[in-house]
């Protein structure tokens, strides 16, 4: 017993001691351009065609060039594209710049460009990105720097994948020769782009460390090195960057702002993030077939009250699906009413059966207080309602089921500032539509495919008139993606839970 | 050595069963492709996905399949990073069994004395202060101790770090909260189960003859002691682990507690199966080396190995 308890003492005391002398994680130091960055989730692969996961998507964002990028008011600007035009109905054209270099030395071309969609559209790969690329038939390389892409019928959304924000449906392009000439492992384990940052080191579950691409064809910034390490835990990531153990924060809880403003070296960046969360009522089966009841539980509903009493300033209730950074959005659209005594007579003059409904726990933002608060308010009119908590991985296969009950809180990822990801619940032919929205699908199937910029906007306006008219969405609020950094991080945060380095600035 | 057999052959079957269990469980709440996929999935990517992973399949084909190839050693891949069960799971045990094993040492140099003491004297005021220091430790949740540990030598006193892992001293708090949460219950067995094998006269006796007191405690306490104090400990292993999710989850520290909750929550199935597995072997083995030693401990017991 003795000698193995002996035994056991000493392989631990060696393995402390290795873990002693092996490399230490440098301290935070926003100086000599190095910054240490935690995100709130860990890293899959980090393969572009294989991950739509918004922390990988960060660090890809990094490494990988597009072929455009995108103003914080939703304008397309040129990156590898220095320009693009429809050539045809069904033809976009890209005209290359001729001066940019992968990390590994070799030129982009147009043939790089080709292979890295191909490689997203191919069935095999099963890639998340597929779906949103759907509409494209075929790519051609016309020559070294041009690239046209065919789609099946005109695609006026086509452009915006082809910028790095938006969650699903991005285009990072990869070398043709590093991909064919390697492992799939080594591709996901190794990634090698053009972007203004390469990859240094990854300890997978630990960290990544970035450094500046030299040869980068595009702006350099004041960030020559950075490490990003995961911290899931909410209030583990605040103490991590009180103690200044990293430099910027990724998902700062509002519940911690007062911590981070209180601190002298230390303050808050914020944007209106791309995510919009609906109420959605499922109005197929009892209570909400009806539209009377429909608008009865919309009007019960004090969402102002809730959302400045649960998010403060970072949060803010929309009249209609979209928020206002989107390029189609109708400022016209009237506020929901609230007005308990009308709902109430509804409800009365109903007398509907009780029906209980289900709710994310931690998904988004004070999701369940928010669930909470609503149920109370629906409840004091006379709506019947068993709360359900449950995590998200649970009520996501439940709604893609169709079992998710008569109503849910769910959020959808504007990013890409364009109103066609309002089609994604809107148009019923998908499975997680919850009906036909009377006058919604002629106008945003017409939109999907209008070319003209001006008729676009229309339809899409028309759309989301007949989006509220008919109650679908009980009421809409859009919360904020809160950072916290050091006062030596000058930076600009306009994409939601993004960083792009690039963008940041270091004034010591 | 029949003995051992029957207790091999126990654990397979245990192995077997947990991990049939585990199978069938965690596909009941849906699959990853909902995860995987943007909140808006045509149906046919929903069907390409699927059939990718293997998940088209008729749910028993699925698990003769996963069977089959556990045998061979064969955990399959996760569904979400491009890495093999084995090699995700290597990655993580290390830094569990490092955090586990340290807590382990620690609190069985601290509990088992304690216990000893509190059994040797009961009603003793060290006696009552383990009462009543067992009653606070282990009634606190072992996140807040966590988040107080780090408030305090961390953020107030600037001693250690925070979060992860790297150094001798990123290893401090977690281990400490593990090792707090674990103390009390051991102590206070300890004190328990020797009062209950140890016969007080006898110890009586051995005072009474003029035997010094050390000699009293190490020859005959501890002699017949030992059993369940060997039992204590393997069941306090089973606990390290479970506290270890907790804790490594409050910490970022990257062990296969925090991993169990992560791929739990987004149905990597094959990761939990594979945990599930690694998990049962490591308990099966404790059962047996508990099982050896207790006839090492207990010559009584050897004649019928």
């Amino acid at each position: 017993m003795r000698t193995i308890l002996t035994g056991m003492t000493m392989a631990l005391c060696l393995g402390v001691a290795m873990n002693a002398i092996a490399t230490v994680p440098s301290a935070a130091q926003a100086k000599d351009g190095a910054i240490t960055v935690a995100l709130s989730g860990g890293l899959d692969r980090l393969d572009p065609a294989l991950t739509s996961n918004g922390t990988d998507l960060v660090i890809l964002g990094q490494i990988y060039d597009t072929l455009l990028r995108m103003d914080p008011d939703g304008t397309l600007q040129p990156a590898v594209a220095k320009s693009y035009e429809a050539t045809g109905e069904n033809t976009w054209r890209f005209h290359l710049r001729d001066d940019v270099k992968f990390q590994d030395g070799s030129k982009l071309t147009a043939a790089d460009v080709k292979f890295s969609i191909e490689r997203i559209l191919d069935k095999s790969m099963a890639s998340t990105h597929a779906s949103q690329l759907s509409t494209i038939e075929n790519v051609v390389a016309v020559d070294d720097y041009t690239i046209d892409l065919v789609t099946r019928g005109p695609d006026p959304q086509l452009p915006r994948r082809m910028q790095a924000y938006g969650g699903t449906g991005r285009v990072f392009i990869v070398s043709k020769n590093y991909v064919e000439s390697n492992t799939p492992e080594t591709v996901s384990d190794k990634p090698m782009g053009s972007g203004p940052y390469k990859l240094d080191e990854w300890s997978k579950g630990q960290k990544i460390v970035l450094s500046e691409n030299a040869d980068y064809w595009g702006d350099h910034s004041d960030v020559k090195l950075a490490t990003f390490t995961f911290i899931p835990e909410n209030s583990t990531r605040v103490n991590a960057l009180l103690q200044k153990e990293v430099d910027l924060i990724q998902r700062l809880p509002i519940a911690d702002i007062e911590r981070v403003e209180g601190s002298d070296s230390l303050h808050v960046i914020w944007t209106p993030n791309g995510l919009v969360h609906n109420i959605n009522l499922d109005c197929r089966s009892a209570p909400f077939d009806d539209i009377e009841v429909r608008k009865a539980f919309s009007e019960s509903l004090d969402l102002e009250g809730i959302v400045e009493s649960l998010l403060g300033e970072y949060g803010r209730v929309l009249s209609g699906p979209l928020p206002p950074q989107v390029v189609q959005y109708d400022e016209t659209l009237e506020p929901r009413k609230y007005d308990p005594e009308a709902a109430f007579a509804v409800v009365q003059e109903k007398g509907l059966a009780p029906f209980s409904t289900n709710t994310s726990d931690g998904r988004y933002i004070a999701d369940r207080e928010i669930y909470q608060a609503i149920n109370a308010q629906a409840g004091a009119v006379g709506f019947q309602i068993t709360p359900r908590v449950m995590e998200w991985g649970r009520l996501i296969n439940m709604i893609i089921n169709g079992t998710a009950g008569p109503l849910y809180i769910v959020g959808w990822d504007y990013s890409e500032n364009d109103a066609s990801k309002m089609h994604a619940f809107g148009n019923s032919s998908r499975p997680t539509a919850l009906c036909k929205v009377p006058g919604y699908d002629e106008a945003a199937n017409k939109a999907m495919t209008e070319l003209d910029d001006e008729k676009r906007t229309a339809l899409w306006r028309e759309a989301q008139r007949a989006m509220n008219e008919s109650y679908m969405i009980a009421g809409t609020w859009q919360a904020a993606s809160i950072f916290g950094a050091r006062n030596e991080i000058k930076w600009e945060a306009n994409f939601g839970d993004n960083i792009s380095l690039s963008d940041i600035k270091i004034e010591p | 050595m029949r003995v051992i057999y029957r207790q091999l052959l126990q654990g397979l079957l245990v192995i077997w069963i947990v991990l049939s269990a585990t199978f069938v469980l965690v596909r009941l709440s849906g699959d990853p492709v909902a995860i995987l996929l943007p909140e808006n999935p045509p149906q046919e990517a929903i069907d390409l996905l699927q059939a990718k992973l293997g998940l088209d399949r008729p749910i028993y084909v699925q698990y003769v399949d996963f069977l089959s190839s556990a045998l061979t050693g064969d955990m399959g891949q996760s569904y979400f990073e491009g890495s093999s069960v084995s090699e995700i799971i290597g990655r993580h045990l290390g830094n569990t069994l490092l955090l586990a094993g340290v807590a382990f040492i620690a609190s069985a140099l601290i509990a088992i004395p304690t216990g000893i003491y509190a059994a040797v004297y009961p009603g003793s005021f060290g006696d009552r202060l383990l009462q009543v220091t067992a009653v606070v430790f282990s009634s606190i949740p072992a996140f807040w101790l966590a988040l107080l540990l780090v408030q305090f030598f961390a953020l107030y006193m600037n001693w250690l770090p925070t979060y992860g892992t790297g150094t001798w001293r990123h290893l401090v708090l977690p281990a400490a909260t593990l090792t707090l949460i674990s103390i009390p219950s051991l102590a206070r067995l300890t004190r328990s189960s020797l009062l209950e094998v140890l016969p007080l006269n006898y110890v009586q006796a051995s005072r009474a003859k003029g035997m010094p007191e050390r000699r009293v405690v190490l020859r005959v306490v501890l002699r017949n002691a030992l059993v369940p104090i060997i039992t204590l400990l393997t069941l306090e292993i089973g606990s390290l682990l479970g506290g270890a999710v907790v804790t490594e989850t409050v910490f970022s520290w990257p062990g296969i507690g925090h991993l169990t909750v992560v791929s739990l929550q987004r149905r990597d199935f094959p990761i939990v199966q594979g945990v599930v597995i690694y998990v049962s072997i490591i308990f099966v083995v404790i059962t047996i080396v508990n099982e050896l030693l207790i006839r090492l401990a207990s010559p009584r017991l050897r004649g019928d190995a």
